[in-house]
């Protein structure tokens, strides 16, 4: 693709040049920068590199798709599974058993490498929203500019008991472009087509021990303003009163007991009036009263056939990559919408696809779930058949 | 260059800054020229055209004080951080500009507006992923200590008053100019009133009667000028230095340049400006570039561009 004009690279190099001694590194930076025209980028606006060139280590995050409505897998392209170096299916692993996963980390910035970031790798119960986690690793990634990839790889040993897990991975690096694309889940099952498929999807409530305060508005009683202003106010109000009562017979003392006196009184009248004040500034009579919030307690779940087309640069065509695709067979959730009662941990739900009985392709059903409104996880379920003659 | 102009919607006052400076500017010139009225009593001047005089200067003194550091104080405290404290948006620029020129009335912060509605992409909130909190809160939760109930949209005057969300990369120049004026402002007129002492003792006139009244008028005549050219010498160093200290902190200029038609994705502190009554993103601590021109413009899904930038393909724009 050619070059877009309007983004272009406008720093140029002076102090290599010019700046050869280092004691006298920043009297050189002052001349170059009270002599040298700065660059202002008009009629675009320039800005300045630590706020516009940043590594930015990114994965195939649901979470960031789903905010963006648009669909997603739960099959994540980029964490695969392996078993003595074949590929394995994650849903169906077995127990207590030795497996290398290995996550593909990317880098969205084409001017920053994104070396030293973190990969956490962590396992949480098959479902959605689930919020306990188990680490399997931390590794290292050295990513290079965008188109460039880094695999890192670990091993897994599956927990004792049978059952379905779901991986987490999340990236971190301390000088991140956008922390927005550093979570990605792969989450899958497998079931045979019977006439109708049904299978449980555990929906975890992410908020089990209610819903957290929404932090906002009203005043503030300032404690700057009690101690270093009224009380203060009140102190030299006091010794300016002992010093005039006093006048013929002023003692240090005694001004210094006034003084003492004048700034806990002041303190207290003043935390009071602050207090009073803060009350009274809770906001415009006119405003309307809120009524837009959605309750974090409501969850709502939505299933589709969705398959991620992975593509990059030339190749990647958004509305190819992300066409909704409505269930390929009759298939609902029951219930889709229903609201947790307080201290209830989860709930089951149902996914039934009503499956052709003659053979053919197995199909995808995503299952994604949303909680107060924000992306609270999913899982991807393969409906097999028997394979066509 | 200029910046984006924002006006706040009905009921907020975008003015509120402003007129707190005001209000603190007519107090503490009454309170100048109570003193002068107190010194004038307390020493039995009597009042003629020189301690009316004395009493309109102490007046145009405290005035000046009372600019410079209210100016000062609400600088510095009309950000109310949000909690969640960093979000990260993906929007349209729609203006993009520098604010440059001579505080305090231009504080040469780096202004964008992201058009809240389509075409071609709606404003949307990328992260955190906390429950409720939606890019409709975003625009009006009014941060905790803001004294507001809630905050209001921004509309772009200069945009058929489309509405938008405010995002500034703030300048060191504004924090080191209110500083500065505030202090010289103060440091100005304990000068002022200082070397109008010194001169009246040197002239001999600190005595009672017509003496005190000339020396209360040389007084109060010193202490204005020395809060006012205090305040904006002061203001100007603490300009100069913020200047220094943003040339120094980008001193390889190995930025880019953007310019309005761009869709980014901006991660930055959330905050309630107090000043205009509207919440918005002050400051950027990262600006990433998802595509600029005409290509996002005319792609079928505006918001798969910004979603396969974010994990990594790049559909379009400048491959390397």
């Amino acid at each position: 693709m050619e070059h877009d004009p309007v983004v272009e690279n406008v720093g140029v190099t002076y102090r290599s040049r010019y700046c050869r001694w280092r004691f006298l590194d920043w009297l050189c930076k002052l001349c170059i920068i009270l002599f040298k025209k700065r660059k202002s980028g008009d009629p675009c606006v320039y800005i300045p590199e630590r706020i516009i060139n940043r590594p930015d280590p990114c994965i195939y995050d649901q979470f960031l798709l789903m905010k963006l409505n648009q669909p997603v897998t739960w099959d994540n392209p980029d964490v695969a599974i392996f078993l003595n170096g074949v590929e394995q299916y994650t849903y169906d692993l077995t127990a207590g058993t030795t497996y290398e996963v290995v996550i593909t980390v990317h880098n969205s910035s084409r001017d920053k490498p994104a070396n030293g970031t973190l990969v956490d790798v962590r396992w949480i119960e098959f479902g959605a929203g689930g919020q306990i986690r188990h680490p399997v690793a931390t590794l290292t990634a050295n990513v290079p500019v965008w188109p460039g990839v880094t695999q890192v790889q670990t091993t897994w040993q599956t927990p004792a008991t049978p059952g379905h897990y779901c991986i987490e991975v999340e990236l971190s690096h301390p000088n991140d472009g956008n922390p927005a694309n550093n979570v990605g889940w792969n989450n899958t099952q497998v079931k045979a087509a019977a006439s109708q498929v049904q299978t449980p999807v555990r929906i975890f409530n992410r908020w089990p021990n209610g819903c957290p305060p929404v932090r906002e508005g009203g005043g503030e009683t300032s404690l700057v303003r009690v101690f270093a202003g009224w009380a203060l106010l009140g102190a030299i109000g006091a010794f300016a009163a002992s010093v005039s009562i006093g006048h013929h017979d002023f003692s240090y003392r005694q001004a210094g007991l006034y003084f003492l006196v004048g700034y806990i009184m002041g303190a207290l009248i003043g935390f009071l009036i602050e207090s009073l004040r803060a009350r009274g500034r809770r906001g415009n009579p006119n405003d309307p009263p809120r009524q837009d919030r959605i309750s974090c307690l409501l969850v709502e779940l939505f299933v589709d056939s969705y398959v991620f087309n992975d593509a990059v640069g030339k190749d990647a065509d958004p509305n190819a990559m992300f066409a909704p695709r409505p269930p390929a067979w009759p298939a609902r959730v029951e219930p889709n919408v229903f609201h947790f009662a307080p201290n209830e941990a989860y709930r089951d739900v149902l996914l039934i696809v009503d499956a052709p009985n003659e053979p053919g392709p197995a199909e995808v059903f995503n299952v994604n779930a949303y909680q107060s409104g924000v992306p609270a996880g999913g899982v991807t379920v393969t409906v097999t058949r028997p394979e066509e003659d | 260059m200029a910046g984006c102009d924002t006006k706040t919607m009905q009921p907020g006052n975008y003015d509120w800054s402003a007129d707190r400076i005001t209000a603190w500017t007519f107090i503490a010139a009454g309170g100048g020229a109570a003193l002068a009225i107190l010194e004038i009593i307390l020493s039995s001047i009597p009042f003629g055209w020189m301690a009316a005089l004395a009493i309109a200067f102490a007046f145009l003194a405290g005035a000046g004080v009372g600019f410079w550091v209210g100016n000062g104080v609400e600088w510095f405290v009309r950000l109310k951080e949000q909690n969640p404290k960093t979000i990260t948006v993906s929007g349209m620029v729609v203006c993009a500009g520098k604010n440059t020129g001579i505080p305090p009335w231009h504080d040469n912060d780096w202004t964008f507006n992201l058009a809240h509605n389509k075409p071609p992409v709606d404003l949307t909130l990328l992260s955190p992923n906390d429950p409720g909190l939606n890019i409709n809160e975003v625009l009006t939760r009014a941060a905790p200590g803001s004294g507001q109930s809630q905050s209001y949209f921004s509309i772009d005057p200069n945009l058929g008053n489309r509405p938008v969300f405010h995002c500034e990369i703030g300048s060191a120049i504004g924090d080191w100019s209110a500083a500065g004026g505030a202090v010289g402002s103060v440091v100005g007129t304990a000068a002022g009133i200082a070397a109008g002492i010194a001169a009246c003792v040197a002239l001999g006139i600190f005595t009672f009667g017509i003496g005190a009244a000339l020396c209360l008028l040389i007084i109060a005549i010193a202490a204005a000028a020395g809060a006012w050219v205090g305040g904006l010498a002061g203001n100007l160093i603490g300009g100069g230095i913020g200047w220094l200290v943003d040339a120094f902190s980008d001193f390889d200029e190995n930025g880019k340049a953007i310019s309005k038609n761009c869709v980014m994705a901006l991660t930055g502190t959330w905050v309630t400006d107090k000043s205009h009554q509207h919440n918005e993103i002050h400051d950027i601590t990262s600006a990433q570039i998802v595509e600029c021109g005409d290509a996002i413009g005319t792609a079928a899904n505006p918001q798969g561009v910004v979603g396969a930038v974010g994990i990594g393909r790049h559909p379009i724009g400048p491959d390397p």
